[in-house]
Parts: C-alpha cells; sequence; structure tokens
C-alpha cells in the first residue's frame, strides 16, 4: 500500500509542474462561481471591482463614525452617505426609498446606540438590502464585520466568549417566510416529513423577512458564530418574495462539477502512462494494476479535496456562505464528494482507451450527471422523473450532503445517510474499475 | 543454482495471424553477454515481455535464475529496460530514480546511496535535478538504463537501449555495459543493429519473424557463412568503367562490384590486378559477417528487412 502513497504523489507532483491544468482546476472554477452566484443571485451590478453602498450614521456616539471612516477606507466598498441633490445626510427613510427604487442594492444603518453597543460587547448594526442582490448585501456585511472587528478589538473577547456551539440549533426560522418560499418553489416535501423551509440557507433568513425592523438591537438571530455579538439586522426592502437559496448550492454545485473536470484528467493521465510505457515500468518495478488505479484515485481525492475546499472558501469570500459553522460536516462532505467523484473518474478512466474517448465521457458523464444530479439547479427544481433519476447519480448525494449542511443545518449525524451512499457507490466504481482496468492491462501489455 | 541465467525453453506466442514467436529456445549462462539480433518485426521485444512475465507465451516456458515467473513479477535481481522510453518528462532525473526505487522496495540511506551511484554511473550526476523533457535522446537513454540499474541487478535486460541516441551517448551507453559484464553481470541486449552485437556480444542468437536462425559466438556464427571472403572495390564515380578480370566473377551494384574468386588462393590475384587500376575509390577485402549469415538465412539483409 507504500507504493499507492509513492503513485500519487508521483501524480501530485506532476500536476504541480502545469500551471494551466491548475488554473483550470482552481481560478476557473471561482469565475465560473462568480457567473452563476449572479445568474442565479441577480444582477451584478457593478460586479465587485467597487461596490457603491448607503450609508446612514445615525450613532449619537464616536464608534459610528470610526466606523464609517474604516469602511470607507476599503477599496472594495464606496460609501455614499449625503444625497447629492440635496446635500444633506441620509436618513434610514431615505436610503430605505433609494434601495426600493433600485438605484442602490444595500444600504448600511448604524443605528444611535452604535456607540453604547460596542461598549456593551455588541455590534448593532442594520442593512438595508435588495434580495435580487443578495451579492452586495453579502459583502457589505462581511466587510463590515471584519472591520467592526478591527476597529474595536474589544469586540472579540466577548464574541469568543459568547459560544459558537450555544448558538447553534437555536435559530428560529421565519414562519411567514417560509410559507412564501414554499408558495413560490411550490414545494413541498411529504414524503420526508421536511418542510421547504428547512432547505432554506440560514444565510438568507438572517433578517426579519416580514417588515423593516428599526431595532438594532433586538434583531433576530443571525449568523451563527457571532450570534450573540452581532446585532446586525439585514431587511429585504424589495423582493421579499425572492428568496435566493442559490449561493451555497451555487458555490457547491459548481465547485463539484468543475471536480469532476478535473477529475476525469486521471483518466488521461493514466492513458498517457499506458501509451509512453511508463505503466508498463512500475509494473515492472514492483507496483500491481490494483494499486496503479488506486494511486489515480488518491491523487484525484486529494486534488478534488483541496478543489472543493478553496471553492468554499472563495465562496465564504465573495458570498459570505457559512463555511466556518459548519466546518467539520463540510470537510467531511468534501472529502466524501471527492471520493465518489474520483471514482467516476476511474470509471472512465478504465473505460477510455484513448484520451478523446476519455474527453467524450467526461464531457457526457459530467454534464448529465451535473444537469439531472442537481449541480447546476438545485434538484427540487428539476421535473419529476428526473427527480427520480438523479437518486442514482453520486453528485445528487453529494448536493444533498451540501444542501444539508448549508440549508438545513445539518451536522455531522445529519449527513451520515449522504456519506453512507456516496461511499457505497465509491467502492463498487472503484471495485469495478479495477476489474476493468486488470483486464485490460492484461490484454493491452500482453 | 545452475549455471544458466536465463532459460527459453520451447515459446511461441501468435498476435492473430502473426506469429511473434515461434518455438523459441534459448539458453543465456550467467555472465554472459548475449545479443538477440533481428529486423524491426523479428519478435525481440515480444521475448522480451515474456521474459519479464508481461506477456504469458501460448506455449512454453522461461525460467530466470532459476525460478519460474508469475506473470508482471520479476525477481528483485532482474533489471529491465524497455525499448520505450518510459520516464516521467515533467519530473527530474532524479525524481524518476526516486519513485522507480522505492516501487522496487529501495529507501531511506540505501535509496539514495543508489541514486548517487546510479547517476554517476550514467553520467547524469549535474543533471539529476532537471526536468527529463529537456533531455536529449542520448540522455534520455542513459536514464532509462539507469532505472534498471537501481536494484544492482545480476542478470540485465535490454531492448534497443540504442535507438536514436548520438554516437557519444552509444559509447557511453557501450562502456558502461561492458562494464557491468565485466563485474559478472549477465546481459541480454536484443538489437537490429549487427555492428552493435559483432562489437558487444559473445553469444549472438539471430531472430527473425519469430524463429531463431542461429546462436553461437560470433566466430561460430561466421563460420556458418557461405560466401567466401570477396574483394570490394568502390568506383570513383559512375562514368568509370570496372575492369574484368579473367576467371573472376563480378557483380556492380551502383558504384560497387565485387570479385569473388572461386578459391582463397584467388583474392591476391585479385588485388593485384586491381592495383593498376585509378577508377578506384577504394579496394577492400570483404570477410564473412552476419550481415552475409543473415542474407543467405533468410534471402534478405538485415537493415532492409
Ligand atoms: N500486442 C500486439 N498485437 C498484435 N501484434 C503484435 C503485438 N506485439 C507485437 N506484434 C507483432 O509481432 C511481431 C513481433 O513484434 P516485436 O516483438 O515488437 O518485434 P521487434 O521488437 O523485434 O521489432 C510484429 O509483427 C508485430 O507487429
Ligand atoms: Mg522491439
Amino acid at each position: 500500500m507504500k507504493r499507492v502513497w509513492y503513485l500519487a504523489r508521483k501524480d501530485v507532483a506532476i500536476f504541480l509542474t502545469d500551471p494551466v491544468a491548475i488554473g483550470l482546476a482552481f481560478i476557473v472554477p471561482m469565475v465560473m462561481i462568480l457567473v452563476f452566484g449572479f445568474v442565479f443571485g441577480g444582477q451584478g451590478k457593478d460586479g465587485l471591482a467597487e461596490l457603491n453602498v448607503l450609508a446612514v450614521n445615525e450613532d449619537t456616539g464616536p464608534g459610528g463614525a470610526r466606523l464609517v471612516q474604516a469602511l470607507d477606507g476599503l477599496e472594495e466598498l464606496k460609501l455614499i452617505q449625503r444625497s447629492v441633490k440635496e446635500n444633506t445626510p441620509f436618513d434610514s427613510a431615505s436610503a430605505s426609498a433609494l434601495v426600493a427604487k433600485g438605484s442602490y442594492s444595500a444600504a448600511l444603518v448604524i443605528p444611535r446606540d452604535f456607540s453604547d453597543g460596542v461598549a456593551d460587547g455588541e455590534l448593532r448594526a442594520h442593512i438595508l438590502e435588495d434580495t435580487r442582490d443578495p451579492v452586495t448585501a453579502g459583502v457589505l456585511l462581511g466587510l463590515m464585520q471584519k472591520t467592526a472587528f478591527e476597529t474595536f478589538p474589544m469586540l472579540m473577547p466577548s464574541a469568543m466568549m459568547s459560544g459558537m456551539l450555544d448558538s447553534m440549533g437555536t435559530v428560529g426560522f421565519n414562519s411567514d417566510l417560509a410559507k412564501a418560499i414554499e408558495k413560490n418553489f411550490g414545494v413541498e416535501l411529504p414524503d420526508s416529513g421536511m418542510s421547504f423551509k428547512d432547505m432554506v440557507p440560514r444565510d438568507m433568513l438572517l433578517g426579519d423577512a416580514g417588515e423593516a425592523s428599526d431595532s438594532g438591537s433586538s434583531g433576530p438571530n443571525l449568523g451563527a458564530v457571532f450570534n450573540k455579538v452581532n446585532q446586525i439586522t439585514r431587511t429585504q426592502v424589495v423582493g421579499q418574495n425572492v428568496v435566493n437559496p442559490a449561493v451555497a448550492h451555487t458555490t457547491a454545485g459548481t465547485a463539484v462539477m468543475f471536480m469532476l473536470f478535473g477529475v476525469g484528467a486521471i483518466a488521461a493521465s493514466l492513458l498517457r502512462e499506458m501509451h509512453t510505457g511508463t505503466a508498463t515500468r512500475l509494473l515492472l518495478m514492483g507496483a500491481t494494476s490494483g494499486e496503479i488505479l488506486l494511486s489515480k484515485l488518491l491523487y484525484a481525492v486529494v486534488l478534488g479535496s483541496l478543489q472543493l475546499f478553496a471553492m468554499m472558501v472563495y465562496g465564504w469570500l465573495i458570498f459570505s456562505l457559512q463555511i466556518w459553522e459548519h466546518l467539520t460536516p463540510m470537510l467531511v462532505m468534501i472529502v466524501v464528494t471527492a471520493v465518489v467523484m474520483s471514482s467516476v473518474g476511474l470509471i472512465i478512466s478504465a473505460l477510455s482507451r484513448t484520451e478523446e474517448q476519455a474527453a467524450g465521457f467526461q464531457v457526457v458523464i459530467i454534464l448529465s450527471m451535473s444537469a439531472i444530479g442537481g449541480a447546476m439547479f438545485p434538484s427540487f427544481m428539476l421535473p419529476g422523473f428526473i427527480k427520480t433519476i438523479s437518486k442514482v447519480t453520486p453528485v445528487y448525494w453529494a448536493m444533498q450532503g451540501f444542501n444539508d449542511i448549508f440549508w438545513r443545518n445539518q451536522s455531522l449525524s445529519g449527513i451520515l445517510l449522504e456519506c453512507g451512499i456516496c461511499l457505497g457507490m465509491a467502492a463498487l466504481m472503484t471495485t469495478l474499475a479495477v476489474m476493468i482496468f486488470r483486464r485490460r492491462l492484461a490484454n493491452e501489455l500482453g | 543454482m545452475s549455471a544458466n541465467a536465463v532459460e527459453v525453453r520451447n515459446v511461441s506466442k501468435r498476435f492473430g495471424e502473426v506469429h511473434a514467436l515461434n518455438e523459441v529456445s534459448l539458453t543465456i549462462k550467467q555472465g554472459d553477454f548475449f545479443g538477440l539480433l533481428g529486423p524491426n518485426g523479428a519478435g525481440k521485444t515480444t521475448l522480451m515481455r515474456v521474459l519479464c512475465g508481461l506477456l504469458a507465451p501460448d506455449q512454453g516456458d522461461v525460467r530466470i535464475l532459476d525460478s519460474s515467473l508469475e506473470r508482471w513479477q520479476i525477481p528483485f535481481a532482474v533489471g529491465v529496460v524497455p525499448q520505450d522510453i518510459a520516464l516521467y518528462d515533467m519530473l527530474s532525473a532524479r525524481k524518476n530514480l526516486e519513485l522507480f526505487g522505492k516501487l522496487r522496495g529501495l529507501t531511506g540511506k540505501k535509496l539514495e546511496t543508489r541514486i548517487d551511484f546510479v547517476l554517476d554511473l550514467i553520467g547524469l550526476s549535474d543533471r539529476a535535478k532537471s526536468r527529463v523533457k529537456g533531455f536529449s535522446g542520448g540522455m534520455k537513454r542513459r536514464l532509462n538504463l539507469g532505472v534498471a540499474l537501481l536494484a544492482e541487478p545480476r542478470v540485465l535486460l535490454l531492448d534497443e537501449p540504442t535507438v536514436g541516441v548520438d554516437p557519444q551517448s552509444r559509447a557511453s551507453i557501450f562502456e558502461l555495459l561492458e562494464s557491468l559484464h565485466g563485474q559478472g553481470v549477465t546481459i541480454l541486449y536484443t538489437t537490429h543493429y549487427m555492428e552493435e552485437a559483432e562489437r558487444l556480444c559473445r553469444t549472438i542468437a539471430i531472430l527473425d519473424h519469430g524463429k531463431i536462425l542461429g546462436v553461437g559466438s560470433l566466430e561460430e556464427l561466421i563460420t556458418m557463412v557461405k560466401t567466401p571472403r570477396f574483394v570490394r572495390l568502390i568506383l570513383r564515380s559512375d562514368s568509370e568503367k570496372f575492369p574484368a578480370l579473367a576467371g573472376v566473377a563480378s557483380k556492380q551494384s551502383g558504384l560497387r562490384v565485387d570479385y569473388v574468386p572461386t578459391s582463397q588462393d584467388g583474392l591476391a590475384e585479385i588485388l593485384t590486378q586491381l592495383a593498376d587500376f585509378h577508377g578506384a575509390q577504394r579496394v577492400e577485402v570483404v570477410s564473412p559477417n552476419l550481415e552475409m549469415l543473415f542474407l543467405e538465412l533468410t534471402g534478405r539483409e538485415l537493415r532492409d528487412a
């Protein structure tokens, strides 16, 4: 088995010599996530170059001004505090009106008691947002939190103390919102006894989705980690019903899809080894055909896991995907997904005789699986019969796993079923691939 | 342990209609430098693959160092140099050696020493850290050979190890193989170059269409040649007319004119008569060689077979 490790390390080393391959594995999916994120998440406005957001500082103390100043210093944000026409500072009413009109996607309202809040170890703020563009509000939220913790370091210990654990599972879902989503998507899940609201990503429920709440200190539950410290509320000023569960899905789905592309590359590397005679030499030097194939699996799993993880971090950076809150189950799901997708790559490798064949298989399998399995669109959006078919694809179960984690807030025990099914599929495909490959080596090298 | 390093008994292998090996039997003694000479398609590589256990013969069996082979289980003491350059282009010479050495079961200090030793042997110490991709054909060939030397083989199987190399690399490969032979390593060397077989090998087998046509030392094989020594005249230009000699058969092809005497005593006579001819670029006595043997045995020339 040590040989599997040596062989896999060789493939990693070869991969690292190929900047184009690295780019395709890591950069392209990032761009795609961004694109899909905007497609599913509304217009991109000015992209991420510089986001224009409104800022209203109602703080009676000095803290608000410091926060505004710090935020204004950021490259990513442009804070607009005064109306150009009237040359007066905005208040929350005028800001809300502008967001409602669609002139801006988000507004930051710093409440009167902001400085008091900081003194109490609480970060109180209010974000007015247009749900059609969750990106801007998400970025604003992320930057605001980061900046606040930097500007007011005394918030940090409080954040730590407040305990990450006890904040888990205390999220109160807004039932009105859930109904709205159910109505909007026309989804019912009677068989699982689970309401659709369970599937809504929590970050979409950050705010009181009903009416605007103007109280900064008594907002509903927010992000999980800084739950008690972050007294930030978000109000969906327009499109209260346009709930966008796409962020988590887009990130995970695109990542899974592109991982399949990367994993398909193992077919190419295997074929190259067979054609150049290095595979023969590996056999002559003591490796077995099974070891060669398993090393490809290991290589693909390592690479795929890194790729998935990188995409998740990326999702966190640009869409505030809640990866740190779900770190353990997410990491487990990443590795499990990498294992099952890699075994798909292994089957492709074992079946194709030329690189062209491999590329063909790869495209067909990847696209069909991604479409049917729900990597491209959430599977609940698919028509009924496809929903049934999709259950035979590993992509479906991988996506279920990620959805469970990010939408339904499941811990490790909540994704055991998906993990089990994925690993079972992986075991089946790997065994099959090894059998086919062994026969093939006997025929082709012999 | 018997005195034979390699025994091939009655091995046949067919690919469809092609008889790649046709009842081949060979014995290679310990310490021999054994050449397998044959044109392209003769079956050399097929025999090598049977010997390595990569290919199961249709009939017959092989033994190396007294062990019969399990499939894909070549004994540790056997080094194999495949006909293809089987290296990872994107990795350095050292990394290639490291990978194959580890697979062969070498680790730690022992592996490092062996790698350094082999790199020195094949003259690539100063290029150890460079990617194979940038190597010349000769350097790749040498590294391809080096991989097989990692495990200190007592038997070395080489399949056309000098194809596509520059004369310098070829000379250094020859030198290396001769020194290994001097240290008691048994060598099986396949080639389609007659000169290589003549220069390197103590025992030579001629293979064509999967059949062994003759085995023996160079001297023994030469005695099988029926053509006697003859005189060859190379004309300066094709406008020259070559002299006809009384009682001597002559045969022209291009600038080449061969005078074959009826008896070996006639050689000197022919040379004297040709001494006055000024249209000659060169006059030489051609002795029987493997090329002739191959021609006589197969009706074809080795180089265009
Ligand atoms: N895997 C194979 N499938 C079909 N024919 C083969 C295969 N390997 C070799 N042959 C045929 O067997 C004959 C001997 O080939 P080979 O052993 O490679 O010759 P050499 O190495 O002497 O050039 C050739 O006619 C070749 O075409
Ligand atoms: Mg050959």
